[in-house]
């Protein structure tokens, strides 16, 4: 059985050696700081792992996906088995395909349960059919293939918009159900349609 | 030729302008609001419970339920409405003859295409519509077993009718009640 640390977490470093002019100061403290937190102590397991500019990758035992993505920093905690992550650009995906892409300010993966849970501005869009919502927050779970927004729900299809408390469906968006008091939901009818 | 080129600006704006104003008079909207909505993709319907209400400029319909299926070009294919429905509806048919229609019902079933409102009632006489014609200064109420509006062309089938009122505001005509079970057409 591979470790979930080397299939969740695909680290590509590339910030410190680019930057042409020393940081200021407070800069360098932080990057001291962060150098530090990114080492492992000596004679302990290796329980955190902090990056800057890199890619998240989760796969199932058959080599299906599970999500992917990018994020400005990720730490990552082997302990609990958790990544956190600033400013991420995700896609989950339902039965291997990628389904939905993602975006928020703030991210905790865990790889062992498959759960993300996304804060901050989430943005979904649907890869299968174009449907969209923003929430303030968002888990997901892959094995019940459930995603849950809460928060401000705008959830759009079409010239279809819908605002709600919060939001369920299926990872592609093609079963939604939302709550609120009340939801509203607004439809646009074809032009020189009328309904009654 | 700068002048030219000014008066050519100012014209696609002028242009631009009109038909945008044009475009969103033209656009109709359906709102519903409902403490739980459902959306299905693939059966292209919309669900919404927990006690529903659907405004259009036209007016309003309320129920426990209401369904809205829509067709593939994005209009509405039918509307259910399930449980203590009310609707109160003003339409126009085929030769702009305007209606105001209050119904209480038990579930309603309105066809886009062919502009068909069913109204059905659990029990006899559960069902109620008062239609009002100001055009034709008449004022038709009805309890009924089911009833079926054709807003197209004004015809009403109401079935199993109970009490039928219909009461000319001008001109003084003696009502005539129709037989029970006997579809009639007013209009």
């Amino acid at each position: 059985m591979r470790r979930p640390l080397l299939l969740s977490v695909l680290v590509m470093l590339g910030v410190w050696s680019c930057a042409p002019v020393g940081p200021p100061p407070a800069e360098q403290r932080k990057l001291a700081l962060r150098q530090k937190e990114s080492r492992p102590k000596e004679k302990q397991p290796l329980s955190t792992l902090h990056a800057k500019l890199s890619g998240l990758q989760l796969a199932d035992p058959q080599g299906h996906l599970i999500w992917e993505g990018q994020a400005q920093e990720i730490a990552y905690d082997d302990q609990d088995k958790t990544a956190r992550a600033r400013s991420v650009s995700m896609v989950f995906s339902e039965g291997g395909v990628p389904a939905l892409e993602m975006q928020a300010r703030e991210a905790e993966l865990q790889t062992e349960e498959k759960v993300a849970r996304l804060r901050g501005d989430v943005q979904g869009v649907s890869r299968i059919n174009r449907s969209s919502f923003r929430a303030d927050e968002i888990e997901w779970r892959w094995k019940q293939n459930r995603l849950i927004a809460r928060g401000n729900v705008r959830f759009r299809q079409g010239d279809s918009l819908a605002t709600a408390d919060s939001l369920e469906a299926d990872t592609s968006l093609k079963a939604v159900s939302l709550r609120g008091r009340p939801v509203r939901v607004k439809l646009v009818l074809p032009p020189g349609k009328k309904l009654w | 030729m700068k002048k030219t080129m000014l008066f050519v600006a100012f014209m696609a704006l002028a242009c631009g302008a009109s038909s945008d104003s044009a475009s969103e008079k033209k656009m109709r909207t359906i709102s519903f609001f409902a403490p739980i909505v459902k959306r299905n993709q693939a059966e292209q319907l919309w669900v919404a419970t927990g006690g529903a209400r659907l405004v259009t400029s036209e007016g309003e319909v309320t129920a426990k339920e209401v369904q809205e299926k829509e067709a593939p070009d994005g209009s509405i294919e039918w509307i259910k409405a399930v449980g203590n429905v009310r609707l109160k509806l003003t339409v126009t048919d085929k030769k702009n003859i305007q209606r105001k229609i209050d119904a209480e019902c038990e579930e309603a079933l309105y066809e886009a295409s062919s502009r068909k409102l069913t109204m059905k009632g659990k029990e006899p006489e559960k069902v109620r519509a008062t239609v009002v014609e100001p055009n034709l200064q008449r004022t038709t109420t009805v309890k009924c077993s089911s009833a079926i509006l054709k807003l197209d062309t004004g015809d009403y089938d109401f079935i199993e009718v109970h009490i039928e009122v219909t009461q000319p505001e001008k001109e003084e005509q003696p009502a005539s009640p129709p037989k029970a079970g006997a579809p009639k057409g007013l209009s």
